[in-house]
């Protein structure tokens, strides 16, 4: 890592109030290309025109923090709760447009913890993403929901925030 | 001419760069062939994707692109009335304006984009009434 992009990193992981979690950023720097390496590995196979051809690397990351700094905050939120680069690469691909078409969570205490979603890609093609990791399931704090004429939805993800006065201590 | 009404929801503290990439994608969920245009350089977006919500605060959402076309040739015309949402953020605000909440396709719209900004995303915002203008 070029000392110019270690310096960005840092700048992006203080603007997100994530350096306590993201203290060495050689090692935040590593996971970031462990995530775009299985971004790529995901991608392959997946017809012309169901991704947007955007850059996913260490720099496009970098570089999309100037445009879309909430996608950025979001990948680093999850990857400080421990999500594992397949689904920061779910994550990834529903930040540039593709839409969660199907979910589910199959959990049983002391036993499994099984979710899987289905991504439409952007050609209207599907894409499936399956963990086994607890940890994974902190996907579902940083969801969005909604409802379309009375129907569930949940569409892209956002980074968690509290207004100041939320954060607070209690006197 | 048509006329605008104004839909306001505090949000204390979030930042629009949050909320408007939250609101384009509910109008985009609902209007899949939508055209999306920024407010104030006029640039227009095909794709979510390429759109830069650091810095975009007021965004046209156009129905289609013949809705786009005819916004462009004609402006508020009575025959572009309901084809376009108009969407302004800033610090702890959001702003909805549509031509008119009788029309039932933009009040579910509106109703839908509400309840998600304040209830369905992963922030902290007491429930405020939206308030129309």
């Amino acid at each position: 890592m070029i000392p110019e992009q270690r310096s960005r990193l840092q700048e992006i992981v203080q603007d997100g109030k994530l350096g306590t979690i993201f203290k060495d950023i050689d090692q935040l720097a590593r996971r970031i290309e462990t995530f775009a390496a299985h971004y790529a590995e995901k991608s392959k196979g997946v017809p012309r025109g169901a991704l947007p051809s955007t850059l996913v690397s260490l720099d496009g990351v970098v570089a999309e923090f100037r445009s879309n700094p909430y996608r950025v905050q979001v990948l680093l939120q999850a990857m400080a709760f421990g999500c594992t680069p397949e689904m920061l690469a779910m994550i990834w691909m529903s930040e540039l447009g593709c839409t969660i078409q199907k979910l589910t969570l199959d959990y049983e205490r002391r036993d499994r913890a099984v979710l899987q979603i289905q991504l439409r890609l952007l050609d209207a093609s599907t894409l499936e993403f399956r963990s086994t990791e607890v940890w994974d399931l902190a996907v579902l704090r940083l969801v969005g929901l909604a409802e379309s004429d009375d129907k569930p939805e949940m569409s892209g993800f956002y980074p968690l925030s509290l207004p100041a006065s939320s954060l607070a201590e209690p006197s | 001419m048509i006329g605008g009404e104004d839909i306001i929801i505090q949000l204390p503290g979030v930042a629009p760069s949050v909320t408007m990439p939250a609101a384009v994608r509910y109008v985009l969920d609902r209007w899949p062939a939508a055209v999306m245009q920024d407010g104030d350089t006029a640039r227009r977006f095909d794709s979510f994707a390429t759109m830069d919500f650091g810095h975009l605060r007021e965004v046209f959402v156009y129905r289609d692109e013949q809705a786009f076309d005819s916004w462009e040739r004609l402006g508020a015309d009575a025959t572009n009335a309901d084809q376009m949402i108009h969407l302004l953020a800033s610090v702890g605000q959001f702003t909805i304006v549509i031509d008119n909440l009788q029309d039932m396709c933009a009040a579910s719209i509106v109703r839908g984009l509400c309840d998600r900004l304040r209830f369905g995303m992963p922030w902290f915002a007491p429930s405020q009434d939206a308030e129309a203008a």
